[in-house]
């Protein structure tokens, strides 16, 4: 769907094999999910203004439907305005945490310690995009112009 | 195009309509061959469709219950439903909405029951300026034309079209925008600023989950996560029959959604909207409204039509419409075209013109066919044109065949008198060659066509042979 996939051994190797990218910019903005804010970001300035130019973005998925490669993330965890706003999204994914199906997804949410419904869920399935030029289609419309997805254990 | 014209004359001026052609033929045989690779390449597609159908069906059959779970849980969490029976209250509701939020200016992603309030005209009307943001929908705001699709507005229009439009209301110098790509990039930087600019943003729904008081919104581009998340009200503007009971039911029209309309298997961004909660969310919206529009869809659930409560708005009917495809959207002169609108725009707005569209169809039924839900839209268009006959009678001219055709075909014995004449006298035009080239009344059929000169026997005659030889063994029929 568009979306570019690694595999990294552990969250640790994420913030070297992100300055290694060859469009790596050295801003970016982080979710402040512990799993991405613990980690070592010296190489890299923290910004929070996620609609500058060539923003990227790092956030972790709470899970995903392998039914058609989506990764779910919700607004108890995540800003919305993280995920749609930066020019190149990062996303963390467990491994473990790859259902088959949406409905696997769905129950595995109301498992999970009693809470409300988030305000937004969303489920991202590679980055934006759009065709309503002469039935072209052109990625990067309003949302993300690419996604990369970090396979973890 | 002039709307008080009916329906030939409209699609008459799409046939001469060169860049609209040109358009409809890129669009062309892309949606349906997308649709038909996504199909085929799952083994149980058609179980998909089955199951998408069932939870229609039981989404409608006890929608009052759900559709009052769904109030009371985006209630509880904080935000607010409102009830519009008419386009004139969702109007009205929404107003009030925007004037209580101080707005000047809103953003929109695609909502197909805005358009059918003309919900634009009546912020603008109130000094409010609507900014839409679906790619589509924005170029038809340049154009200051309605959508001719209900998934990609803008379809009617050429590139060539859109970078005119582009260079008359941007300030461009002297950039090229002669790519795609540059289109895009261009309407990405003007439509972002307003993104982060103003306090009310509108969207549509898919769906509305009762279970959660969730509504469901499936995009590729983002914009309306975008407009949905940013400013501090969100109003969801759709009907109240989009609701269904579960999350587990919206997944199996997920499962459909997307192959039906463009061949995806999932659109880019599929998200779902509830009320804050009471557990801190990073971001959002403080205040969440759903305005829930009826305009005649309960007279539509309680009648012989209600089938067409069913649609998810996916567009493969109108993609794969023979009629459609020729004469695009406009033709159709209603907020939904094709013939899922010809089905419902006489359905919800009732006009003479609305009914009359129930003719520009051959009936070959691709559209039931790829409908993922299943509707009988041929079926639902033969109530129609029953119903527009009894509304706005037609005049004796063409009354006066029909009824002839009725008397004959009443009378067993005089209809086979009738076609046996009929078929004689073609064999005699068609002479040696068994063929004819042309028939007197029938130019703009044989124009094109060569008819095949009739058998010496027509098959009830042939039967009527067989019955009276019992003796005789089958062979006798088969030899002659």
């Amino acid at each position: 769907m568009g979306a570019q996939v690694t595999e990294l051994d552990s969250a640790a190797e994420v913030p070297y094999w992100l300055s290694q990218l060859p469009f790596s910019s050295q801003r970016l903005a982080l979710s402040e999910q512990p799993e991405v804010s613990g980690l070592d970001w010296s190489r890299f300035t923290v910004d929070s203004d996620y609609a500058s130019h060539g923003q990227m973005g790092v956030v972790k998925a709470s899970m995903a439907a392998a039914e058609t490669g989506t990764v779910l993330m919700h607004s108890h965890d995540v800003p919305t305005g993280l995920l749609y706003l930066v020019d190149r999204l990062v996303i963390l994914l467990d491994r473990a945490q790859i259902k088959a199906r949406y409905e696997d997804m769905w129950s595995a949410r109301s498992d999970a310690p009693s809470r409300d419904t988030p305000r937004a869920t969303h489920l991202i399935t590679g980055p934006s995009r759009t065709a309503d030029v002469e039935q072209t289609i052109q990625v990067g419309a309003h949302g993300p112009r690419e996604v990369l997805v970090v396979l973890l254990p | 195009m002039d709307v008080s014209q009916d329906f030939n004359a409209r699609a008459q001026q799409a046939l001469s309509d060169a860049p609209l052609q040109s358009a409809l033929a890129k669009a062309g045989s892309g949606f349906i061959d997308k649709r038909r690779a996504a199909a085929s390449v799952e083994a149980d597609f058609e179980e998909m469709r089955d199951q998408a159908k069932e939870v229609r069906e039981r989404s409608l059959r006890d929608l009052d219950i759900y559709i009052q779970h769904f109030e009371a849980q985006v209630t509880n969490a904080g935000g607010h439903v409102h009830w519009a029976e008419s386009v004139e209250d969702l109007r009205r509701i929404v107003l009030e909405i925007c004037h209580q939020a101080g707005a000047r200016h809103v953003t929109k992603g695609k909502s197909m029951v805005s358009e059918e309030a003309h919900l634009n005209q009546a912020l603008e009307d109130a000094d409010i300026t609507p900014w839409e943001t679906d790619l589509g929908e924005y170029i038809l705001q340049l154009a200051q034309e309605p959508p001719s699709h209900i998934v990609a507005p803008a379809l009617h229009k050429t590139k060539g079209q859109i970078e005119q439009l582009f260079r008359q209301a941007h300030d461009l110098g002297e950039r090229d925008l002669e790519a795609v790509k540059a289109l895009v990039d261009e309407a990405r930087t003007v439509i972002r600023d307003r993104f982060l600019s103003v306090d009310v943003g509108i969207t549509g729904a898919n769906l509305l989950i009762a279970e959660t008081g969730t509504a469901m919104l499936a995009t590729n581009e983002g914009n309306g996560d975008l407009t949905s998340s940013l400013p501090r009200t969100h109003i969801v503007t759709t009907s109240f029959d989009r609701v269904v009971p579960s999350w587990d039911d919206a997944a199996k029209i997920m499962r459909v959604l997307g192959r039906s309309a463009t061949g995806q298997t999932v659109t880019s961004y599929t998200s779902f909207f509830s009320a804050p909660g009471a557990t801190p969310n990073k971001d959002g919206p403080e205040n969440f409204h759903v305005v829930l529009l009826d305009n005649r869809r309960t007279e539509i659930l309680d009648s012989e039509y209600r089938e067409m409560l069913h649609c998810i708005r996916c567009g493969a009917c109108m993609n794969h419409c023979p009629v459609y495809q020729t004469v695009g959207g406009h033709a159709y002169d209603s907020v939904y075209p094709g013939p899922m609108g010809a089905v419902l725009s006489p359905l919800i707005r009732g006009e003479k013109q609305d009914y009359e569209l129930a003719n520009a169809s051959t009936f070959c039924g691709r559209c039931e066919e790829v409908c993922p839900v299943r509707i009988p839209l041929p079926k639902l268009l033969r109530y129609l044109r029953n119903e527009e006959q009894l509304k706005f009678p037609k005049g004796l001219l063409e009354r006066a065949p029909i009824a002839a055709f009725a008397a004959l075909a009443r009378r067993p014995r005089l209809y086979r008198w009738a076609t046996n004449t009929g078929a004689s006298l073609l064999r005699l035009l068609s002479g040696r060659r068994g063929r004819l080239r042309s028939i007197p009344g029938m130019g703009s059929w044989t124009r094109h066509r060569d008819m095949p000169a009739p058998e010496k026997q027509s098959f009830q005659t042939r039967w009527q042979n067989k019955q009276r030889s019992d003796n005789n063994t089958d062979d006798v029929f088969f030899r002659q």
